[in-house]
C-alpha cells in the first residue's frame, strides 16, 4: 500500500475539515495511506507571501519540504495553492544549486536541510494514477444524475513546464475522473477562467465580477453541479454564489463538490460521511 | 512576465508599499505559522468529524513556530535576494 506525507496547509484543516476527513476516507478505500507532516506550517501561499516576500516564502517552503523528506515519503496535498508552492520550491531548489546552497544555510539555523529526494503530488494526480479500471471496480453508486462542470483553477496547471499535471490549455484530468464515477462531464467556454478568489483581498468588486462571468456561462450549459480540486475555488463557488446572486439580482445555486467528495459518494460513502451537510449551497437535491 | 511582476511587487514591499490586507496575512503567518486561525467552532467540527481538534502542525508546536519565525527573520536579511532566480 502506497503511503504519502499528507500536507494539510491552512484552509482545509481550519475552515473545511470535512474535506480533510472525506479525502482520508476515500484515499484509504482506494489503498492510499496518509501520514501526518508533524510541525508543518502554511505552505506558504503562492499569491500573497510569494509576491510580497519571496525569500521568506522559499525558506518556509523549504522547511516544509525538509519535514516531508524526513518521513521518507512523497507529499500528497489537497490544495492547489499548496501544490503550487511546494512543487515550485521543490523544483527551484532541486535544479538551482546556488539557491539550494543558500537555502540550506538558512535551514541549518533550525537544524534542517533540503536534499531534493521527494516529489509533490496533488490528490487529483494520485486518483488519476490509480486509474480508470481500479476506480470503476470500487464504484458502488454511479453518479448518473450528475452533469458536472469541472473547474480546474489556476494553480494546479501552471507553470506546466514545472508542474506537469495536465494540458494547461485543455485539461481533462478531472473530466476523466468524473466519467469514471458514472457522471457526465460538461464542457463550457469559460472553463479556464479564474474563479476570482485570488484577488478578493485587494479587489472584492473584480472578484465578484469574475465569479459572476463564470457562473453566467455555466447557466447556459446543461451542468447541474461544479467540481473543483482546490479548496479556495471550492469556497469561492460554494459561498460566493450567494453574494453574486444578491449583488446582481440573479440566482446561482450550483451544488459544488470538492473532487474527493464526488469520488466518495460514488464509492458508497453517505452524503454526511463526505461532509455535504456542511456546504453553504445545498447539495442534496441534485443527488436525487 | 510573471517573474517580472513578482520581482516588482517584492521591491515595492521592501519600500513599504503593499495592501494592508496582504500585510495582515504575513502577520498571521508569522504569529501562528498559518493563515487561518483554529476557532472554537473549527475544533468542535473537527472532533465531530473524527479528526484531532488541532492537527500536529506549527499552530500546536511552540518549537515549530520558533523555527518559522527564525527563518522568516533571517530570510528578510536578503542573503539570497541577489541570487540567480531574482536576477532573471
Amino acid at each position: 500500500m502506497k503511503e504519502y506525507a499528507l500536507f494539510l496547509g491552512c484552509l482545509i484543516p481550519a475552515r473545511l475539515p470535512h474535506i480533510e476527513a472525506a479525502s482520508i476516507k476515500v484515499l484509504d478505500r482506494l489503498g492510499i495511506k496518509t501520514k501526518d507532516m508533524v510541525d508543518a506550517s502554511c505552505c506558504p501561499d503562492p499569491v500573497v507571501m510569494k509576491s510580497l516576500d519571496f525569500n521568506s516564502w522559499l525558506a518556509i517552503a523549504a522547511r516544509n519540504l525538509s519535514i516531508a523528506e524526513e518521513t521518507g515519503s512523497d507529499i500528497l496535498t489537497l490544495c492547489s495553492g499548496c501544490f503550487s508552492t511546494l512543487s515550485k520550491a521543490n523544483h527551484l531548489l532541486k535544479y538551482n544549486a546556488e539557491l539550494r546552497g543558500e537555502v540550506n544555510k538558512l535551514l541549518s539555523e533550525v537544524n534542517r536541510s533540503f536534499s531534493g529526494k521527494i516529489s509533490v503530488k496533488h490528490v487529483v494526480e494520485i486518483i488519476r494514477d490509480i486509474g480508470e479500471e481500479t476506480i470503476e471496480q470500487h464504484v458502488k453508486k454511479p453518479l448518473k444524475q450528475l452533469k458536472v462542470a469541472s473547474h480546474p483553477g489556476c494553480h494546479l496547471l501552471r507553470p506546466s513546464n514545472i508542474l506537469h499535471v495536465d494540458d494547461p490549455n485543455v485539461p481533462t484530468i478531472q473530466d476523466e475522473i468524473v466519467s469514471w464515477v458514472g457522471a457526465e462531464p460538461v464542457n463550457y467556454a469559460l472553463k479556464m477562467l479564474c474563479c476570482g478568489v485570488g484577488i478578493k483581498m485587494v479587489d472584492p468588486e473584480a472578484n465578484l465580477l469574475l465569479l459572476r462571468e463564470k457562473l453566467a456561462n455555466l447557466k447556459e450549459t446543461e451542468a447541474n453541479c461544479i467540481v473543483t480540486p482546490c479548496p479556495f475555488c471550492f469556497t469561492q463557488f460554494d459561498m460566493g454564489q450567494r453574494e453574486v446572486s444578491r449583488k446582481f439580482g440573479e440566482s446561482y445555486t450550483f451544488p459544488v463538490f470538492y473532487i474527493t467528495e464526488l469520488l466518495g459518494l460514488a464509492l458508497g460513502f453517505s452524503p454526511e460521511e463526505v461532509g455535504l451537510h456542511l456546504h453553504t449551497t445545498p447539495v442534496m437535491e441534485v443527488l436525487k | 512576465m510573471t517573474d517580472l511582476m513578482l520581482a516588482l511587487r517584492n521591491l515595492a514591499t521592501k519600500e513599504g508599499y503593499a495592501p494592508v490586507s496582504l500585510k495582515n496575512v504575513l502577520k498571521a503567518l508569522f504569529e501562528t505559522g498559518h493563515e487561518f486561525p483554529f476557532t472554537g467552532y473549527t475544533r468542535k467540527l473537527r472532533r465531530e468529524l473524527g479528526l484531532s481538534e488541532i492537527p500536529p502542525l506549527t499552530i500546536s508546536s511552540p518549537k515549530a513556530l520558533e523555527e518559522v519565525q527564525k527563518l522568516t527573520k533571517i530570510a528578510r536579511g536578503s542573503r539570497f535576494w541577489k541570487s540567480s532566480e531574482m536576477k532573471k
